[in-house]
């Protein structure tokens, strides 16, 4: 009874404060749109709300990793269930994901093993397709960095019997360099990439393939993908800053980056021009040093070099970039310089687009997935978030994000105070008004012995009816014994005390139910009988 | 509460009108002879069970008794409104 007053009771209560929350809502959401003049302004409500998350996540110091967590995992539950007809991924399955530690052997190398690669080809692929991570570059949030999922290449055949590998360097700023480490089947990224997602040229590392295929979104310096076996590679103003000698994703070296011999580079940019060609970088020479990176590159097509270029990318200069010669280097290739300003598509082959825009460390959350935009349009939207961003963070993203939380603290503390209120005063009158549970059982038990006490043997029949309602009331269809007493006279016993037992097991439950059926239309019937014999006599007399 | 304390001083008023009250039991063999026959009416009433949907009866039983007893309820009721003033029923 009581628990059904409070059932009534509370959505009224419910109602009202709803309304309330309402309207505090709506107000921190004001506070968020007008923050926060970022895109998506024709998206909905929720989704602004996410793309600020979203931002936060992608801040430097990833305030919101937890949140970014969930908008990953989420899109990888979207990919997953797609894959695997609507199965949920259980934790165990996402854990394996976080955990990469799990897969850095001795020797201080990721392996990831063969057996769980489509698994991390399905989460690469829901990142591709939904978003491009931000992960930060100085917070040590192994497990987050989405550089930290490697999809590695099933269909991969090294050309000269090697995979790719991510080799550890000593200096940390040069870890994940592509380099020449084969061993077999497994493909390595280094513990330290894996691990300690500082190394700020590998901003954002998102590794997957079916052939060979990867993403990489650097750190302050825009987006570099390249394929491998007959596919691109792009790499967008990677190389800026080539005046000073260094690239800026990671104030290190520009040759930030290596690709494994066999590589096709497509395209390339230097500070701002747009180089497409065709070519190969060379694998370093020494694989296990990590001291010699980028001191070779040869450009070619799919021809072991023969020549090489005298300057390493590390040390090509300003200078050097412009004047690099490609056409003498590039027998067999086909390129294509782009002057700055235009972007070069390479879907189409046709130079489209306006400004090629270093693009910022920030990015938000892509909306589309593969096949839904082009190239250049995919670096538009880029280059529009990248200057969004730059506006949200001038607008001092933390201070408002702040604000919100405690606007939100404030609404659930008000939430959760009025909602003791209510159930507290809904308790006291109920209990003003309704009994304890349990306590009619306990009075009228009460009432009972005191009866029986009192009056004795006057009692007993009332003790012998109340038997009976307990045994109507708590008969049991099931199976039973049926006691016969024995009979005896004088010291002689006639017959002796016999038990029936009755199985209800099997043929008396069907018979049952039909008897119960007919029993009950004629209890049914006797009782509208009963009722309009009533009805007559309330009429007439 | 008020309601748990009217039952409360129910029980007390009974227990104090009948308190001095102190009247013997059935003798033991007379008391195991009505037991006896409770439970071979009680295994009877599972026999019966087989034919009679007991659950059918309870729900029954009150409205049985409600429909015999109208004419009384009927009174009763009555009895209650007539104290109403503003109903005005005579």
């Amino acid at each position: 009874m009581k628990t059904k007053l409070k059932c009534i009771l509370k959505p009224f209560v419910a109602v009202i404060l709803s309304i309330s929350l309402t309207f505090s809502s709506a107000a921190s959401v004001q506070v968020n749109a007008a923050a926060l003049p970022i895109v998506y302004t024709s998206f909905d409500l929720w989704v602004t709300v996410l793309s600020l998350l979203g931002i936060c996540a992608a801040a430097e110091n990833l305030d919101n990793v937890d949140q970014a967590v969930e908008d990953i995992k989420s899109k990888f539950k979207v990919v997953y269930q797609d894959n695997h007809k609507g199965e949920e991924p259980d934790d165990e399955k996402w854990n394996s994901f976080l955990d990469l530690s799990q897969y850095v052997g001795s020797d201080n190398k990721l392996r990831i093993p063969q057996s769980v690669w489509e698994e991390y080809k399905k989460f690469a692929d829901a990142i591709t397709a939904k978003s491009i991570m931000t992960p930060s570059s100085s917070n040590n949030i192994y497990g987050i960095n989405y550089g930290d999922y490697v999809e590695f290449l099933e269909d991969f055949l090294p050309i000269d019997s090697s995979h790719s590998a991510f080799t550890k360097f000593a200096d940390r700023s040069h870890n994940a360099l592509i380099s020449s480490n084969y061993s077999g089947i497994f493909v390595r990224m280094t513990s330290g990439a894996a691990i300690n997602p500082s190394v700020k040229n590998f901003y954002c590392f998102v590794p997957f393939s079916d052939y060979g295929y990867y993403h990489w979104n650097l750190y302050k310096s825009g987006v570099m993908q390249f394929d491998n076996r007959g596919s691109t590679l792009y790499c967008l103003s990677v190389i800026e800053n080539l005046s000073t000698g260094a690239c800026s994703c990671d104030g290190g070296f520009n040759t930030a980056f290596r690709a494994t011999y066999g590589y096709e580079v497509y395209a390339f940019v230097v500070n701002g021009l747009f180089y497409n060609f065709d070519g190969v970088f060379q694998k370093p020479l020494d694989e296990t040093s990590g001291n010699d990176y980028g001191n070779l590159v040869y450009f070619s097509d799919f021809v072991a070099p023969s020549n090489t270029i005298s300057d390493a990318l590390s040390s090509v200069t300003q200078s050097a970039a412009n004047n690099l010669n490609i056409a003498d280097v590039f027998d067999k290739g086909t390129y294509e310089i782009i002057t700055p300003g235009r972007v070069y598509d390479p879907d189409t082959e046709t130079v489209t687009g306006d400004v090629v825009v270093p693009l910022p460390a920030v990015e938000v959350v892509e909306q589309y997935s593969n096949g839904e935009i082009s190239w250049a349009d995919f670096l538009e939207q880029l280059q529009a978030k990248a200057i969004d961003t730059s506006t949200a963070k001038d607008l001092n993203t933390d201070e408002l994000i702040s604000t919100q939380k405690g606007i939100l603290n404030g609404v659930n503390n008000i939430w959760n105070f009025l909602q003791s209120l209510i159930d507290a005063l809904i308790d006291m009158l109920l209990s003003l008004f309704v009994p304890s549970e349990g306590f009619f059982e306990d009075w009228f038990s009460s009432l009972n012995d005191f009866f029986a006490d009192t009056l004795g043997f006057l009692y007993k029949p009332f003790e012998v009816l109340f038997s009976l309602l307990n045994a109507m009331l708590n008969y049991q269809l099931t199976e039973f014994q049926l006691y016969f007493p024995g009979i005896y006279w004088q010291e002689y016993e006639l017959c002796p005390p016999m038990y029936v037992d009755i199985d209800m097991s099997e043929e008396i439950p069907k018979l049952s139910f039909y008897m119960h059926l007919g029993t009950n239309l004629v209890m049914i019937f006797g009782f509208l009988m009963l009722v309009q014999k009533k009805y007559e006599e309330a009429l007439t007399k | 509460m008020i309601v748990e304390a009217l039952f409360n001083l129910v029980l007390n008023l009974l227990e104090f009108v009948f308190g001095w009250v102190s009247l013997p039991d059935f003798p033991d063999s007379v008391n195991a002879v009505i037991d006896e026959f409770t439970v071979i009416v009680c295994d009877g009433i599972s026999i019966l069970a087989i034919f009679v949907d007991w659950n059918m009866v309870i729900i029954l039983i009150p409205l049985v008794i409600c429909v015999v007893e109208f004419h009384h309820i009927w009174q009763l009721v009555m009895f209650v409104l007539r104290k109403i003033p503003f109903l005005h029923i005579g």
